[in-house]
């Protein structure tokens, strides 16, 4: 169908304001906030793969209809809520459709006797933290793009927040969860507290990234706000003594809401005059009902002391709680600066993390040529393992074909020494198109298993063509 | 020809926390220490002025800051963004709040350069430093040298033998030909981020020499013109309205209602 075509349709259907069609706007919805694309726009990049248009979707039954449309006319769309995907997920082939659903973003209801609340997509997640807050509630959940994104993507992703370690991540917190198939059929997972009837089908839509459907409501858990707090920092010498420490206190089974390990470049960076020159810095918040954090405080506190830390007291908790999420405010700051930087975040299990994190900075700096900083931290950690969040800028020549050079050694250095000592190539941004090709390696002989649910569920191949699965 | 850049380290005011601006039983000192200490923010741009013409012009560059050991940090960070000397006067005292006694200390020390070398023309300071704030320095310093001083400077080019400065005013980019010596005082404009340094570079600064000069004169020889009483805290109050939807009037209506009060009232 040509494209004046497909924009006239849906301007019938959804009337002209909600279609658009400048190109300036098709060029904001391109791509997403990956760190690749910010330095590439410095150097001039611009996508020559624009939407046709981008619709504005306001009900479930227009996302339903919509789709239906685009299915029998055989166009690819990309659903699309908040915007702050970091692994090119949301950037658009050409001629495709996407979904915005960023204005159904009404909050149905806050349900306090069973403890959830339901929102639809395009909630923007601060949105709803401020209004739990109010009522004593809240979402356990904050991740770093807290003030970017919304509820739909936030499952999609399979997001995490910084206070995993007591409240988990995303997976943990949905309850039920209601899209749109690629058909067009509405579907409702109704809410219940846990079953056994086959396998959990909410887990389709987890980690999804639009790529079997599009999620137009979620329910989630809310929690009682904690009515106690304790906030403690340890320098530790080693590293991998703070991932040793870290490990001891989750087996034991405590849950430090915010449990966090910075290698000595960050805690130089971040918390320098708390710390040595080379000491790490271990960061821990406790909280919970009554009398619970104190102990969990002190439990913390005589594992931490036993592998030789320095207690830091509360500060750096209060300053990391205070700037945590500043970067939000300044996503291209290295981009201006013509640096390649971004993040990646990878998992494994206790038994490799600490190998995978001490490989990885040494290659990366042997083998990156003008390399400004490669970093890391654990700041998820489980009863198996934990996650590295690896924090890389390394400088280049001023040009789009430079930055895509640099920025795919650091990431393949990443990736390889990951899946080298069995790790996982994503621990909570997703995959998106970037990673997407490193995901016959992740799957292993369960890939299979994906292409099959794609094939299933989106037989046209209508639903974000290159997310999960790498385009042949 | 020598180019100078004065910095200066300062915390990091942005990590500050809101509840630790107190001001300590001295009346005259806040205790901010738990945050970093950075190069300040004006000097980073004047770096980055100094360096850019050094990319394009055969000059010799160098940093000059006061302090003690601590600020060998910003020395060292220059000499890793391509500054080809570092040198450091010798102060153990806090001279945050005594713009005057820096500009001595940095007049002495130029003067006594200037007996070896003459071709020390330019003079960089950022415009004013992020925690006092005085916007002194450079000017009581081409006070003290007896030079010319230009101000709000964002951007130098050499043409020819001469230098275009260009400079804020408040109707727009003032563009000036220069003689030297002469100091000139940075404000930020865009694109002026100071470079980043590699890792590398950064190593390689580590091992490089660091100058340190032990000014002969105390701070005593400046007689300041003024004395610091106290510092108070100025709390900021917001006067924000915020409105809620309500079924009968809209966040919009009630806007609507709120300024054609306010104009009613001339209150603009």
């Amino acid at each position: 169908m040509e494209q004046s075509k497909v924009v006239e349709y849906f301007e019938g259907k959804l009337g002209k304001d909600r279609v658009l069609t400048e190109a300036s706007v098709l060029q904001e919805f391109a791509t997403d906030i990956t760190g690749l694309r910010m330095v590439q726009k410095h150097f001039g990049w611009s996508s020559d793969q624009l939407a046709t248009c981008v619709l504005k979707i306001q009900t479930k039954e227009e996302a339903s209809e919509v789709i239906t449309f685009l299915n029998e006319q055989k166009i690819v769309n990309v659903p699309r809520t908040g915007g702050s995907g970091v692994c090119l997920g949301l950037e658009t082939p050409a001629g495709s459709v996407v979904l915005d659903l960023s204005d159904m973003n009404r909050i149905l209801e806050i349900n306090e006797e069973n403890l959830t609340v339901t929102a639809e997509a395009g909630v923007p997640l601060q949105v709803l933290e401020e209004t739990l807050n109010k009522k004593g509630y809240t979402s356990g959940h904050f991740p770093q793009s807290l003030p970017l994104a919304q509820m739909g993507g936030l499952v999609a992703t399979r997001s995490i927040g910084q206070f995993s370690t007591m409240y988990g991540g995303i997976e943990d917190m949905l309850v039920g969860i209601e899209g749109v198939l690629p058909d067009g059929t509405l579907t409702r997972i109704k809410n219940n507290p846990r079953k056994s009837t086959g396998p959990d089908l909410r887990h389709i839509w987890l980690g999804s990234e639009g790529a079997f459907g599009v999620i137009t409501e979620v329910t989630v858990k809310i929690f009682k706000q904690a009515p106690e707090r304790v906030m403690q920092a340890f320098a530790i010498k080693d590293f991998k003594d703070g991932l040793s420490v870290i490990k001891e206190i989750v087996q034991a089974g405590w849950k430090p809401a915010v449990t966090r390990l910075h290698d000595r470049t960050e805690a130089a960076e971040s918390y320098g005059p708390f710390v040595e020159e080379g000491e790490s810095i271990m960061l821990f918040l406790s909280e919970g009902p009554e009398g619970f954090a104190c102990l969990e405080g002190k439990e913390v506190a005589r594992v931490a002391m036993k592998y030789g830390a320095r207690p830091l007291g509360s500060k750096p908790l209060e300053i990391w709680l205070v700037h945590r999420n500043d970067i939000c405010d300044h996503l291209d700051m290295y981009a201006v600066q013509g640096a390649v930087a971004d993040t990646c975040e990878i998992s494994a299990m206790w038994s490799d993390i600490g190998t995978i994190y001490d490989e990885v900075i040494e290659r990366v700096k042997n083998e990156v040529p003008h390399l400004v900083a490669v970093t890391g931290h654990s700041s998820h950690s489980y009863d198996q393992g934990t996650n590295i969040y690896f924090m890389f800028g390394a400088m280049c020549a001023p040009s789009t074909e430079a930055a895509q050079k640099t920025y795919d050694q650091l990431f393949g250095i990443i990736m390889e020494t990951t899946l080298k000592h069995n790790g996982s190539i994503c621990h909570h941004h997703g995959v998106g198109r970037y990673r997407a090709k490193w995901m016959k390696k992740e799957l292993g002989t369960a890939y299979t298993m994906l292409e099959k649910i794609k094939t299933a569920f989106d037989p046209n191949g209508i639903m974000n063509r290159g997310v999960l699965l790498p385009q042949e | 020809m020598t180019i100078m850049s004065c910095i200066k380290q300062v915390h990091d005011l942005d990590i500050v926390l809101k509840d630790d601006w107190i001001v300590e039983s001295d009346g005259v000192s806040i205790n901010i220490d738990y945050a970093n200490r950075i190069m300040n923010t004006f000097d980073e741009t004047a770096l980055e002025l100094m360096l850019r013409l050094s990319d394009e012009h055969k000059v010799k560059t160098k940093v000059v800051t006061l302090g003690d050991q601590k600020s060998d940090t910003i020395l060292r960070k220059s000499l890793a963004v391509g500054v080809e000397e570092a040198v450091r006067i010798e102060a153990y005292e806090n001279l945050t709040f005594k713009p005057e006694q820096v500009a001595f200390h940095l007049k002495k020390y130029i003067q006594e350069e200037l007996k070896t070398d003459k071709d020390i023309e330019i003079v960089m300071c950022g415009r004013q430093a992020d925690n006092g704030n005085h916007g002194q320095t450079g000017q009581l310093l081409a006070e003290m040298l007896g030079w010319p001083c230009i101000t709000m400077v964002t951007d130098i080019k050499k043409v020819k033998d001469e230098y275009k400065i260009s400079r804020m005013v408040d109707f727009g980019i003032e563009h000036l030909y220069i003689n030297t010596p002469v100091i000139v005082t940075v404000t930020q404009s865009d694109n002026k981020l100071l470079r980043m340094a590699t890792l590398k570079a950064m190593l390689d600064a580590k091992k490089k020499p660091i100058e340190v000069y032990c000014s002969k004169e105390s701070n005593e020889t400046v007689s300041p013109t003024y004395k610091l009483e106290k510092l108070t805290i100025n709390t900021l109050k917001k006067h924000c309205i915020f409105f809620e939807d309500k079924d009968d009037n809209s966040k919009t209506d009630q806007l609507i209602q709120l300024l054609k009060k306010q104009i009613g009232n001339e209150v603009y």
